[in-house]
């Protein structure tokens, strides 16, 4: 008797999607036991909303079947590819973590089964229900993945076939500078058609039909999931899942397009002025600026943006967003990061300035000197010193002003912390010098050594040691937090066993100030 | 001793892979064939995949005295096997080629020229098959008692007009989804095929209910009608139906939505077989039309399956009706928002055999009294 119910709600959700295939949004409703023998799917304007006592009857019964069907013990009766899309479709509405489910629609569409859109569609609706469902990013990866390798392959095969699938693949994925065209619509009408002619024409032109089909739901979903990354974050704090893998897909399958980057940045400063005590959101911009930096010299030949002036909006941002909204601390963090990479992008701002001034003379640069000299940033024409002086000078305002008391205690840390020097050692102890038995490598301790003894006597404060081994995969918070208790001399992981005895172990020792790295300091707040 | 006469494979007559589809490749099939030759006389590879055409002209050729062979979901399988089919297996009876999107209009004019004894087809959801294949096939197999083409949009009227003319033994029709089959190719049928048993036209939208009177005028032998989805039929219909067809034994009315308590009537009073009877989603139904379900003569006895699901009209005192179907098994209530619970155990004292199936939990008997008590662990006992 109990298990009548399962197949028929099976069939009511399958009905559902039948009808509406567009279902954006679900949820249970906090129904527990039937009232009347109505269906207790609701489907309201692409709403589909399931009363609770359901959702457990039809996992059962869903999650039962797929299992046995899976079972490779058991004589597996023969299911119906269709029949386990829908299978695995209501085990992951009910529990997204289900991987097995998920394994199950990879390989469905391995055969071709189910199609990749449907499946992205599928993934966008748990999300909506389950913003932090890790398994489902993961998921979520391995498609654009997949996509990004089919296109690809065909922009490597399209030399024998040298028709549209160049052009299409090329302009998609963007090998190194390269920008992505933006618009789906520019880019894949064409190719729309292309495809279309393809499969009429069968045989043997599917298979070059299908990397055109990919570039097309790649350039179709791409830029969806952006937003749907942002829905995600939106509906569940802290959601580093959701940035986590937008900055994925930035790196990936925009193979971090400078036009994207700086869409981006512009794009989650609204989410952020609307999250400000989140910080995911602020990390996800300091990748940004990182990746920014990073092609400091493209982004200034290509947008005529100097990166100072980037960081330089950033602080005016951060700074009215502070004043606006104070006692946050996430933004006190974010300031940290952006008056870091002020500081460090102003010592090397003349070299960049050089280089690119080397690598193109031409009009676009006047134009730039030009355009840029009216309205020349703060970093520009400052020295660190001057630079630093300025922020200490705002912050002190800021505490002499502030009256909430929060306030007040995070503008004074920020202030200590900036007012510190900050005191970056990097160094590279070989293992290779030192005999395989020892457990402690006497060269690094005791230049460890030396430089907490060089910090206290000169009143700095070491906030933190990090031991990065370079080819160990040590997981950095257990290593971080060994140091913590050790920092006078190296932890026995640095030269941890399973590193092999004999192969060489790279090591790096960095002390940095919280100042650099506001997360670490989290851990790490110590003086000595 | 045992292990020499398993291998033999002359004692193999029937074989059905279909337990191993995902792992039957080509060369099991053809170890196959040439071990068992001409003894093989029934073969299923029923959802094999991965098996090409060589495998299977091979199979042709070595078994000729095949007669039954069934290739659903044989993807990859193209005209070249049918036509080697056609070739050899002369004796063939029952062919099952559904799912075999790749096959053409060739493979039915390939059969045609050599299985003259067919008596059984499948071509469902062979999407490229036409009239023209239906018509070549069904003028060189007379024998054709069995035709079954699901959802294919190229079959018309004019295939299965064919199909009646020259196949006058048909027993089992099924049309299912084939769009554009109408009242006229329902009209050849009754006129031919007198005998025909089953038929099945659900989802075939163009159906009215001339075809039911032409039904009622011919086949007077009909036991199962499926006709679910068909939402031109009226009651008047059905009335004509029913008045010649006194043998229908399984109706599926699903979403015939403009059938009312009329035509429940009229079943319960011409037909007295009836054993199966689906109504979901019929929402003009009420508790009048299933009084006459429980009050005819036969229903007690015969009525094992009854359907209401969706069927917004039916209450309680539909179901006290009901109380008289001492056979009946199952019955679906899914969605009758108006049915309570009390009305299903009212229903169930009566007949406690019965299956129900509404959206209420499932009635369970009340937990055995005593066992409740206070118990002793073992060692308690023993001190």
């Amino acid at each position: 008797m109990e298990d009548s119910r399962g197949p028929r709600l099976f069939a009511d959700l399958n009905h559902a999607f039948r009808k509406d295939p567009v279902i954006d949004e679900y949820d249970f409703l906090p129904v527990t036991e039937p009232q009347n023998n109505a269906s207790p799917l609701l489907l309201v304007e692409h709403k589909l909303g399931l009363e609770l006592w359901s959702v457990r009857l039809l996992f059962r019964y869903a999650y039962n079947r797929l299992m046995t069907w899976r079972d490779r013990n058991q004589p597996s009766s023969f299911i119906d590819p269709q029949e386990l899309t829908n299978l695995t479709r209501a085990v992951l509405l009910i529990q997204p973590d289900c991987y097995t489910a998920w394994n199950i629609r990879k390989e469905l569409i391995d055969n071709g089964d189910l199609s990749i859109a449907d499946d992205i569609r599928l993934g966008q609706l748990i999300l909506t229900k389950f913003p932090k469902s890790s398994e489902t990013f993961i998921h979520r990866r391995w498609i654009f993945q997949r996509l990004v390798n089919q296109c690809l392959s065909s922009s490597n095969d399209s030399t024998a076939s040298a028709d549209g699938h160049h052009d299409n693949g090329g302009a998609l994925l963007c090998m190194d500078g390269i920008d992505i065209a933006l618009g789906p619509d520019a880019n894949v009408g064409p190719n729309v058609n292309g495809g279309e002619a393809g499969r009429r024409a069968g045989g043997a032109k599917v298979n070059a039909a299908l990397p055109l089909e990919s570039s097309r739901l790649l350039a179709e979903n791409l830029h969806r999931e952006l937003s749907v990354c942002e829905r995600a974050a939106d509906s569940y704090a802290s959601n580093y899942y959701a940035w986590t893998h937008r900055a994925w897909v930035v790196q990936h399958c925009f193979n971090c397009s400078l036009r994207v980057l700086l869409g981006e940045l512009e794009r989650t400063q609204t989410w952020t002025m609307k999250h400000v005590s989140d910080h995911s959101g602020f990390h996800y911009r300091q990748f940004l600026l990182t990746s920014l930096s990073q092609r400091a010299s493209r982004l200034h030949r290509q947008y005529a943006k100097s990166l100072s002036s980037l960081i330089d909006a950033e602080h005016d941002f951060i700074c009215d967003l502070i004043n606006s909204f104070p006692s946050h601390e996430a933004l006190w963090y974010h300031r940290k990061f952006v008056f870091h990479m002020m500081m460090s992008s102003s010592t090397q701002q003349p070299l960049a300035e050089d280089s690119a001034a080397v690598l193109n003379g031409d009009v676009l640069h006047g134009a730039v000197l030009k355009s840029d000299g009216q309205k020349r940033s703060r970093l520009e024409h400052h020295s660190p010193n001057v630079l630093k002086q300025e922020e200490l000078d705002s912050v002190r305002k800021t505490v002499s002003q502030t009256k909430e008391s929060f306030q007040k205690t995070l503008a004074k840390r920020y202030q200590e912390c900036s007012s510190t020097p900050i005191f970056k050692i990097t160094f590279t102890v070989d293992r290779r010098c030192t005999p395989p038995d020892s457990h402690y490598d006497p060269a690094a301790r005791d230049i460890v050594r030396v430089l907490t003894a060089g910090s206290l006597a000169t009143g700095v404060r070491v906030y933190l040691i990090r031991i990065q081994l370079l080819d160990l995969a040590v997981q950095s918070g257990v290593a971080w937090s060994s140091c913590h208790q050790h920092y006078t001399s190296l932890h026995p992981c640095f030269s941890d066993p399973a590193s092999g005895s004999g192969s060489p172990v790279w090591g790096s020792l960095v002390i940095l100030s919280p100042a650099l790295h506001q997360s670490s300091s989290m851990f790490f707040r110590s003086s000595c | 001793m045992w292990n020499v006469l398993a291998l033999d494979g002359s004692n193999w007559q029937r074989v059905d892979l279909f337990e191993f589809q995902k792992d039957v490749e080509g060369p099991v099939v053809e170890n196959l064939s040439k071990r068992c030759g001409g003894f093989l006389k029934s073969l299923s590879l029923r959802g094999c995949q991965v098996i090409t055409d060589q495998a299977l002209q091979i199979f042709a050729e070595q078994c000729r005295n095949i007669e039954a062979l069934n290739l659903n979901n044989c993807k990859k399988i193209t005209d070249l096997t049918c036509e080697s089919l056609g070739r050899h297996s002369h004796r063939l009876m029952k062919l099952d080629i559904s799912s075999c999107p790749e096959l053409t209009d060739n493979s039915l004019k390939a059969i045609s020229t050599g299985c003259k004894y067919l008596e059984h087809i499948d071509i469902s959801w062979c999407v490229n098959m036409t009239d023209d294949g239906v018509d070549i096939l069904t003028k060189a197999c007379p024998r054709i008692a069995v035709f079954i083409c699901r959802g294919l949009q190229h079959i018309t009227d004019y295939g299965i007009e064919q199909l009646a003319i020259h196949c006058s033994n048909l027993k089992k029709l099924n049309v299912q989804g084939c769009q554009n089959v109408g009242d006229e190719a329902i009209a050849a049928v009754s006129n031919h095929c007198r005998g025909l048993v089953s038929l099945c036209l659900s989802n075939c939208t163009r159906v009215t209910d001339t075809a039911l009177q032409a039904l009622g005028t011919g086949c007077h032998n009909l036991r199962t009608l499926e006709v679910s989805g068909c939402t031109h039929l009226t009651d008047s219909g059905f009335q004509s139906l029913t008045r010649n067809c006194h043998e229908l034994q399984k109706m599926d009315l699903e979403e015939c939505i403009q059938i009312t308590d009329a035509t429940l009537a009229h079943l319960a009073s011409h037909c007295h077989r009836l054993s199966a009877l689906t109504l979901s989603h019929c929402e003009l139904i009420t508790d009048e039309g299933i009084r006459h379900i429980g009050s005819s003569p036969s229903s007690s006895e015969t009525l094992t399956v009854l359907e209401l699901d969706n069927c917004p009209l039916v209450t309680d005192v539909g179901l006290e009706h009901l109380v008289n179907c001492t056979s009946l098994q199952r019955i679906e209530l899914y969605d009758c928002q108006l049915i309570t619970r009390a009305g299903i155990r009212r229903l169930r004292n009566r007949l406690p055999n019965l299956r129900v199936h509404a959206y209420f939990a499932p009635v369970t008997p009340p937990p055995s009294v005593g066992g409740g008590r206070q118990r002793y662990c073992k060692c308690c006992v023993i001190l």
